[in-house]
Protein backbone atom coordinates (compact mmCIF):
# COMPACT_ATOMS: atom_id res chain seq x y z
CA UNK A 1 0.00 0.00 0.00
CA UNK A 2 1.22 3.61 -0.77
CA UNK A 3 2.15 6.07 1.80
CA UNK A 4 -0.15 9.03 1.74
CA UNK A 5 2.51 12.11 1.86
CA UNK A 6 2.80 13.89 5.01
CA UNK A 7 2.76 17.95 5.09
CA UNK A 8 6.09 19.10 7.15
CA UNK A 9 8.04 22.08 7.73
CA UNK A 10 11.36 21.68 6.26
CA UNK A 11 14.36 23.83 7.18
CA UNK A 12 16.98 23.32 4.86
CA UNK A 13 20.61 24.40 5.25
CA UNK A 14 22.91 25.00 2.36
CA UNK A 15 26.63 24.43 2.92
CA UNK A 16 28.65 25.67 0.64
CA UNK A 17 32.26 25.15 -0.47
CA UNK A 18 33.63 27.97 2.08
CA UNK A 19 32.07 26.42 4.80
CA UNK A 20 33.04 23.42 3.85
CA UNK A 21 36.92 24.09 3.77
CA UNK A 22 36.35 25.98 7.41
CA UNK A 23 34.96 23.19 8.93
CA UNK A 24 37.49 20.55 6.92
CA UNK A 25 34.32 18.65 5.64
CA UNK A 26 36.24 16.79 2.82
CA UNK A 27 33.87 13.65 2.50
CA UNK A 28 30.86 11.64 4.26
CA UNK A 29 33.53 10.67 6.47
CA UNK A 30 33.49 13.56 8.22
CA UNK A 31 29.89 14.18 8.15
CA UNK A 32 30.22 13.53 12.23
CA UNK A 33 31.56 16.57 12.26
CA UNK A 34 28.64 18.66 12.03
CA UNK A 35 27.24 17.22 15.16
CA UNK A 36 29.59 19.54 17.05
CA UNK A 37 29.75 22.39 14.51
CA UNK A 38 25.76 22.90 13.41
CA UNK A 39 23.98 23.30 16.81
CA UNK A 40 24.09 26.95 18.44
CA UNK A 41 26.67 27.98 16.30
CA UNK A 42 24.69 27.52 13.42
CA UNK A 43 21.02 26.50 14.43
CA UNK A 44 20.01 27.89 17.84
CA UNK A 45 16.52 28.69 18.67
CA UNK A 46 15.65 31.29 21.40
CA UNK A 47 13.05 32.66 22.95
CA UNK A 48 14.57 36.35 23.93
CA UNK A 49 14.54 37.22 27.23
CA UNK A 50 13.07 40.51 28.46
CA UNK A 51 14.28 40.98 32.28
CA UNK A 52 17.96 40.02 31.27
CA UNK A 53 17.65 43.30 28.79
CA UNK A 54 15.99 44.93 31.31
CA UNK A 55 18.86 44.07 33.86
CA UNK A 56 21.44 45.15 31.27
CA UNK A 57 19.96 48.37 30.10
CA UNK A 58 19.85 49.37 33.90
CA UNK A 59 24.38 48.07 34.37
CA UNK A 60 24.36 50.56 31.25
CA UNK A 61 23.38 53.67 33.19
CA UNK A 62 20.19 53.99 31.16
CA UNK A 63 17.67 55.64 33.46
CA UNK A 64 14.09 54.01 33.58
CA UNK A 65 12.00 56.01 31.56
CA UNK A 66 14.60 55.49 28.96
CA UNK A 67 14.49 51.65 29.42
CA UNK A 68 10.72 52.19 29.20
CA UNK A 69 10.89 53.72 26.01
CA UNK A 70 13.48 50.74 25.03
CA UNK A 71 11.46 48.23 25.69
CA UNK A 72 8.32 49.68 23.77
CA UNK A 73 10.47 49.19 20.82
CA UNK A 74 11.19 45.81 21.65
CA UNK A 75 7.69 44.73 22.10
CA UNK A 76 7.15 46.36 18.69
CA UNK A 77 9.83 43.50 16.66
CA UNK A 78 6.52 41.10 17.76
CA UNK A 79 8.77 38.79 19.53
CA UNK A 80 11.43 37.97 16.23
CA UNK A 81 14.68 37.56 17.83
CA UNK A 82 17.21 38.22 14.86
CA UNK A 83 15.28 41.64 14.56
CA UNK A 84 15.13 42.34 18.37
CA UNK A 85 19.10 41.44 19.15
CA UNK A 86 19.52 43.62 15.39
CA UNK A 87 18.01 46.68 16.93
CA UNK A 88 19.83 46.58 20.04
CA UNK A 89 23.17 46.23 18.51
CA UNK A 90 22.52 48.76 16.04
CA UNK A 91 20.47 51.14 17.70
CA UNK A 92 21.85 51.07 21.32
CA UNK A 93 25.31 49.40 20.33
CA UNK A 94 25.09 46.89 22.77
CA UNK A 95 27.80 43.56 22.50
CA UNK A 96 27.08 39.63 23.35
CA UNK A 97 22.89 40.13 22.57
CA UNK A 98 23.73 36.55 22.63
CA UNK A 99 23.54 36.21 26.50
CA UNK A 100 19.91 37.81 26.80
CA UNK A 101 18.40 34.57 24.91
CA UNK A 102 17.13 31.60 26.22
CA UNK A 103 17.76 28.29 24.59
CA UNK A 104 14.76 26.28 23.71
CA UNK A 105 13.99 22.85 23.57
CA UNK A 106 13.51 22.35 19.72
CA UNK A 107 17.57 22.50 19.95
CA UNK A 108 17.49 19.10 21.77
CA UNK A 109 15.36 18.09 19.22
CA UNK A 110 18.00 18.93 16.78
CA UNK A 111 20.53 17.85 18.14
CA UNK A 112 19.07 14.00 18.82
CA UNK A 113 17.81 14.26 15.04
CA UNK A 114 21.65 15.18 13.99
CA UNK A 115 22.82 12.84 15.71
CA UNK A 116 20.97 9.99 14.33
CA UNK A 117 21.99 10.92 10.98
CA UNK A 118 25.46 11.22 11.67
CA UNK A 119 25.73 7.81 13.18
CA UNK A 120 24.38 6.42 9.77
CA UNK A 121 27.24 7.47 8.47
CA UNK A 122 30.86 5.82 8.50
CA UNK A 123 33.96 7.36 10.30
CA UNK A 124 36.46 5.73 7.99
CA UNK A 125 36.64 3.80 5.12
CA UNK A 126 36.05 -0.31 5.91
CA UNK A 127 38.88 -2.16 5.56
CA UNK A 128 38.89 -5.06 3.53
CA UNK A 129 38.34 -8.74 5.52
CA UNK A 130 41.14 -11.56 5.13
CA UNK A 131 39.80 -14.38 3.11
CA UNK B 1 -1.10 4.88 50.42
CA UNK B 2 -2.41 8.37 49.52
CA UNK B 3 -3.13 8.77 45.76
CA UNK B 4 -4.07 12.65 45.57
CA UNK B 5 -2.27 15.24 43.61
CA UNK B 6 0.54 16.44 46.09
CA UNK B 7 -0.48 20.29 47.64
CA UNK B 8 1.41 22.41 45.61
CA UNK B 9 1.44 26.26 47.76
CA UNK B 10 -0.97 28.90 45.98
CA UNK B 11 2.10 31.16 44.89
CA UNK B 12 4.17 27.97 43.76
CA UNK B 13 0.68 26.87 41.48
CA UNK B 14 0.03 30.40 40.22
CA UNK B 15 3.71 30.27 38.44
CA UNK B 16 3.70 27.02 37.35
CA UNK B 17 0.21 28.21 35.10
CA UNK B 18 1.71 31.30 34.26
CA UNK B 19 4.97 29.36 32.72
CA UNK B 20 2.62 26.77 31.21
CA UNK B 21 0.57 29.67 29.62
CA UNK B 22 3.61 31.90 28.36
CA UNK B 23 6.57 29.54 27.99
CA UNK B 24 5.04 26.56 26.03
CA UNK B 25 7.12 26.10 22.96
CA UNK B 26 7.14 22.95 20.80
CA UNK B 27 9.39 19.74 21.26
CA UNK B 28 8.37 18.17 18.20
CA UNK B 29 9.67 14.77 16.03
CA UNK B 30 12.42 16.04 13.96
CA UNK B 31 14.43 14.54 11.15
CA UNK B 32 17.59 15.17 9.78
CA UNK B 33 17.82 14.19 6.01
CA UNK B 34 20.95 14.51 3.53
CA UNK B 35 19.07 16.32 0.66
CA UNK B 36 21.82 17.03 -1.93
CA UNK B 37 25.46 16.96 -2.15
CA UNK B 38 27.85 18.57 -5.29
CA UNK B 39 30.79 17.21 -5.78
CA UNK B 40 33.72 18.86 -8.94
CA UNK B 41 35.94 16.46 -10.14
CA UNK B 42 39.03 16.93 -13.26
CA UNK B 43 38.40 13.33 -14.80
CA UNK B 44 35.25 12.47 -16.32
CA UNK B 45 33.44 10.18 -14.08
CA UNK B 46 30.80 8.96 -16.29
CA UNK B 47 32.40 6.02 -17.99
CA UNK B 48 32.96 4.59 -13.99
CA UNK B 49 29.37 5.17 -13.32
CA UNK B 50 27.72 3.97 -16.20
CA UNK B 51 29.28 0.10 -15.07
CA UNK B 52 27.32 0.78 -11.85
CA UNK B 53 24.08 -1.85 -11.29
CA UNK B 54 22.73 0.33 -8.85
CA UNK B 55 21.35 2.95 -11.72
CA UNK B 56 20.02 3.64 -14.68
CA UNK B 57 21.68 6.02 -17.23
CA UNK B 58 19.72 8.03 -18.85
CA UNK B 59 20.65 9.80 -22.68
CA UNK B 60 22.79 12.59 -21.97
CA UNK B 61 21.51 16.35 -23.45
CA UNK B 62 23.01 19.36 -24.19
CA UNK B 63 21.59 22.64 -22.34
CA UNK B 64 20.27 25.62 -23.85
CA UNK B 65 21.79 28.76 -22.56
CA UNK B 66 19.18 30.41 -20.53
CA UNK B 67 17.09 33.25 -22.36
CA UNK B 68 17.33 35.65 -19.11
CA UNK B 69 21.08 36.25 -19.19
CA UNK B 70 21.13 34.10 -16.33
CA UNK B 71 25.32 32.34 -16.25
CA UNK B 72 24.90 28.60 -17.19
CA UNK B 73 27.95 27.19 -15.28
CA UNK B 74 27.78 23.98 -17.90
CA UNK B 75 26.98 22.78 -21.13
CA UNK B 76 25.96 19.28 -20.91
CA UNK B 77 24.52 17.04 -18.64
CA UNK B 78 23.81 13.07 -18.18
CA UNK B 79 21.34 12.06 -15.68
CA UNK B 80 21.25 8.74 -13.71
CA UNK B 81 18.37 7.12 -11.80
CA UNK B 82 18.56 4.57 -8.86
CA UNK B 83 16.76 1.57 -9.52
CA UNK B 84 15.42 1.18 -6.07
CA UNK B 85 14.28 4.62 -5.17
CA UNK B 86 14.14 7.92 -5.88
CA UNK B 87 17.38 8.89 -5.61
CA UNK B 88 19.10 10.45 -8.90
CA UNK B 89 22.62 12.38 -9.92
CA UNK B 90 24.04 14.44 -12.53
CA UNK B 91 26.72 14.92 -13.88
CA UNK B 92 27.59 18.07 -15.67
CA UNK B 93 30.31 18.60 -18.45
CA UNK B 94 31.14 21.36 -21.67
CA UNK B 95 32.55 24.34 -19.10
CA UNK B 96 31.24 27.56 -20.53
CA UNK B 97 34.24 29.21 -18.44
CA UNK B 98 38.15 27.70 -18.26
CA UNK B 99 38.02 28.84 -14.17
CA UNK B 100 35.20 25.74 -13.61
CA UNK B 101 36.21 22.63 -13.13
CA UNK B 102 35.64 20.26 -15.61
CA UNK B 103 32.78 17.84 -14.38
CA UNK B 104 30.48 18.64 -11.51
CA UNK B 105 28.43 15.62 -10.11
CA UNK B 106 25.39 16.62 -7.97
CA UNK B 107 23.18 14.01 -5.84
CA UNK B 108 19.79 14.63 -5.09
CA UNK B 109 17.81 12.66 -2.52
CA UNK B 110 14.33 10.42 -2.58
CA UNK B 111 12.27 13.41 -0.69
CA UNK B 112 11.28 10.08 1.79
CA UNK B 113 14.56 8.73 2.80
CA UNK B 114 17.51 11.59 1.84
CA UNK B 115 20.37 10.30 0.74
CA UNK B 116 22.07 7.23 2.13
CA UNK B 117 25.40 6.25 3.26
CA UNK B 118 25.39 2.99 0.99
CA UNK B 119 24.10 5.52 -2.08
CA UNK B 120 26.54 8.40 -1.78
CA UNK B 121 29.60 5.90 -1.03
CA UNK B 122 28.31 3.73 -3.96
CA UNK B 123 29.19 6.76 -6.29
CA UNK B 124 32.13 8.11 -4.55
CA UNK B 125 33.58 4.69 -4.61
CA UNK B 126 33.88 5.36 -8.44
CA UNK B 127 35.41 8.88 -8.42
CA UNK B 128 39.13 8.57 -9.00
CA UNK B 129 39.54 12.60 -7.74
CA UNK B 130 36.75 15.12 -6.30
CA UNK B 131 36.05 18.12 -4.12
CA UNK B 132 32.66 18.07 -2.23
CA UNK B 133 31.41 21.94 -2.64
CA UNK B 134 27.79 21.90 -1.35
CA UNK B 135 25.94 19.97 1.35
CA UNK B 136 22.36 20.77 2.14
CA UNK B 137 21.10 19.14 5.35
CA UNK B 138 17.38 19.11 5.57
CA UNK B 139 15.38 19.30 8.94
CA UNK B 140 11.92 18.09 8.75
CA UNK B 141 9.08 18.80 11.25
CA UNK B 142 5.63 17.82 11.76
CA UNK B 143 3.86 21.22 10.51
CA UNK B 144 1.56 20.97 13.61
CA UNK B 145 4.22 22.13 15.89
CA UNK B 146 6.98 23.78 14.45
CA UNK B 147 5.47 26.65 11.71
CA UNK B 148 7.45 29.27 9.13
CA UNK B 149 6.33 31.89 11.73
CA UNK B 150 7.93 30.04 14.65
CA UNK B 151 11.09 29.62 12.35
CA UNK B 152 11.29 33.02 11.41
CA UNK B 153 11.16 34.14 14.90
CA UNK B 154 12.72 32.28 17.10
CA UNK B 155 15.38 30.48 15.16
CA UNK B 156 19.33 32.22 14.56
CA UNK B 157 21.57 30.40 12.06
CA UNK B 158 24.67 32.16 12.89
CA UNK B 159 25.52 35.09 11.23
CA UNK B 160 22.96 34.60 8.36
CA UNK B 161 20.28 37.27 7.59
CA UNK B 162 17.06 37.37 6.76
CA UNK B 163 16.02 37.47 2.94
CA UNK B 164 13.17 38.86 1.07
CA UNK B 165 10.42 35.36 1.14
CA UNK B 166 8.88 34.49 -2.68
CA UNK B 167 6.86 31.70 -3.00
CA UNK B 168 6.23 30.31 0.44
CA UNK B 169 9.47 29.95 1.04
CA UNK B 170 11.44 32.00 4.00
CA UNK B 171 15.16 32.32 3.02
CA UNK B 172 18.44 33.66 4.99
CA UNK B 173 22.08 34.23 4.00
CA UNK B 174 22.92 35.65 0.67
CA UNK B 175 23.31 34.09 -2.17
CA UNK B 176 27.40 33.75 -2.55
CA UNK B 177 27.78 33.01 1.37
CA UNK B 178 29.24 30.20 2.85
CA UNK B 179 25.72 29.17 3.95
CA UNK B 180 22.14 29.93 2.89
CA UNK B 181 18.84 28.59 4.74
CA UNK B 182 15.27 27.79 3.38
CA UNK B 183 12.73 27.20 5.15
CA UNK B 184 9.38 25.64 3.57
CA UNK B 185 6.20 23.18 3.73
CA UNK B 186 6.57 20.10 1.88
CA UNK B 187 4.90 16.84 1.14
CA UNK B 188 7.43 13.88 1.81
Amino acid sequence: MKRKPELHLRVELEARSRFLKLYEIKDPYDFGKLVQILPKRHIHFVRFNETRLIARLRGMGFSPRQVREILEDVALLHGDVWATLNYLRQELAMKNTRRLLDPLDTNDAILDALKKWAAMWPAAPAKLKRM
Amino acid sequence: MNHSAPRIPPLQRQSVANRAATDWVPTPDCVAKLDRLQFYCDQDPTPGLRGNPGFKSKPGHRIKPPTDGRFQAYGYVHWFESHTSGMKFLIESARREGWLPPYRLTLYADDATGLLPHEVLGVLELLQDFQMTTLELAFDFPIGNVTRKFVREHALFGKSRPAPSNNGTDYLGTRRGSKRVQIYEKKT
